[in-house]
């Protein structure tokens, strides 16, 4: 197990979220890892410290004293509205038409880079290549993309149409491409594999 | 009152409010304000943001009830108001907001807990709390809603997923940098603490 996993397990464990058999193998791997045991040591200290932040201490006159502006700005509004109302309002999209080109070519790169790596293991299994270059072609795009969490999701939908237009429509083939062949999996960085196991579920709906 | 004689009674309130009795409405608020006003504060860590938007919050679901369509709880349907709300305000706001906003407000914590520490032994972990608080303060708004409705509500994934309107593994990748961002920001304090 790699140390790059068994941090994200620690957080999804700290969670209650890592099931029983994974548990037990990061279990095995913190115990012979130095850098993990101190890594899970202070994850715990700072979910501790974060559940312990004081909230702000507000007496009962300032929730009343908030009920009563709210009746005050209800009396200026006027009864509830009885017809549909979109709670979002649909917005522009995040990025303009000429970076979305930039990123409609970058997902192309990768479809490039995911029917490469379908045909070779698909048609002659293991082959002697490095698959660094996938992986930080993929990291570089996720730096670049930060903490934009409409472009993220964007980009997500484009890898999931690149991994569609190579592996073809979304019967079980692609599940058992990424699944069957563990080599595929290593390759890729943890982030890689848990985008391309969500949208991959999401397609095939398991 | 166990959650489903809740969620019926909350159904009375929800039909008289749409019906246009406004202390129907004011009713179901009450039962809940304070639960939004801690969200909106875990994620906004100010005060004064969290009383707006509060305000903000329940002035949008009350234009908005008649799309109510009882999916989920009135308050579950008002959770989500006031995360998408937040996010917009976080995101407007921008990922360089202060910490005055934050030292403003801070005169209305509830300090009593430092109170019991004796003042050298501790004064590391009270720098961490800082320090901790200040990071929070940084994540991006998206990092620190996963992180408030996970860490500091308790919630889980799916719950939390339900909420921000994203998948489970999106949560749970959120969390595992939120926190990788966290440990490395504070790694100092949380190796001598």
């Amino acid at each position: 197990m790699r140390c790059r996993k068994s941090e994200k397990w620690i957080s999804d464990g700290i969670d209650g979220n890592l099931a029983v058999r994974k548990r037990r193998k990061l279990d095995a791997h913190v115990e012979a890892c130095g850098s993990c045991r101190a890594y899970r040591f202070h994850l715990g200290k700072l979910q501790d410290e974060a559940k312990r932040l004081p909230g702000p201490a507000l007496s009962p006159e300032y929730w009343q004293d908030s009920i009563a502006r709210l009746q005050a700005n209800l009396a200026r509004t006027g009864p509830a509205e009885q017809k549909e109302f979109k709670l979002r309002p649909r917005q522009a999209p995040a990025f303009s038409p000429g970076p979305r080109w930039a990123w409609a070519g970058a997902a192309s790169v990768l479809a490039v880079g995911l029917g490469f790596y379908f045909m070779l293991f698909q048609g002659r299994g293991f082959l002697e290549t490095s698959p660094l270059a996938f992986r930080d072609q993929v990291n570089m795009l996720y730096e670049k993309i930060g903490d934009n969490v409409d472009l993220e999701a964007e980009f997500n939908s484009l890898i999931r149409a690149s991994i569609l237009e190579e592996a073809g429509e979304p019967d079980g083939e692609v599940k058992h491409l990424l699944y069957g062949n563990s080599l595929f999996l290593d390759s890729l960085s943890d982030e890689e594999v848990q985008i391309l196991e969500a949208e991959i579920s999401q397609v095939l709906k398991i | 009152m166990n959650e489903n004689m809740q969620d019926a009674a909350d159904d009375g309130l929800v039909e008289r409010a749409k019906s246009g009795q406004m202390e129907a409405y004011v009713e179901l608020v009450r039962g809940i304000q304070e639960k939004i006003y801690h969200t909106i504060f875990g994620m906004t860590r100010n005060h004064e943001d969290a009383d707006d938007l509060t305000q903000e919050t329940f002035m949008y679901a009350y234009k908005a009830l008649g799309s109510f369509k009882r999916k989920s709880s009135f308050y579950t349907w008002a959770y989500r108001i006031a995360v998408n709300l937040t996010l917009n305000h976080l995101k407007k706001k921008g990922r360089e907001k202060g910490r005055e906003d934050f030292e403003d407000s801070a005169a209305v914590f509830d300090r009593t807990e430092y109170a019991a520490l004796s003042p050298e032994g501790d004064s590391l972990k009270k720098e961490l709390k800082e320090k901790l608080e200040e990071a929070i303060g940084k994540l991006s708004p998206a990092y620190k809603a996963a992180f408030n409705l996970v860490v500091l509500q308790g919630m889980s994934h799916a719950k939390a997923a339900k909420l921000l309107g994203c998948s489970e593994s999106t949560v749970s990748w959120r969390m595992h940098k939120a926190r990788k961002m966290l440990q490395a920001r504070l790694q100092p304090y949380l190796s001598e603490v």
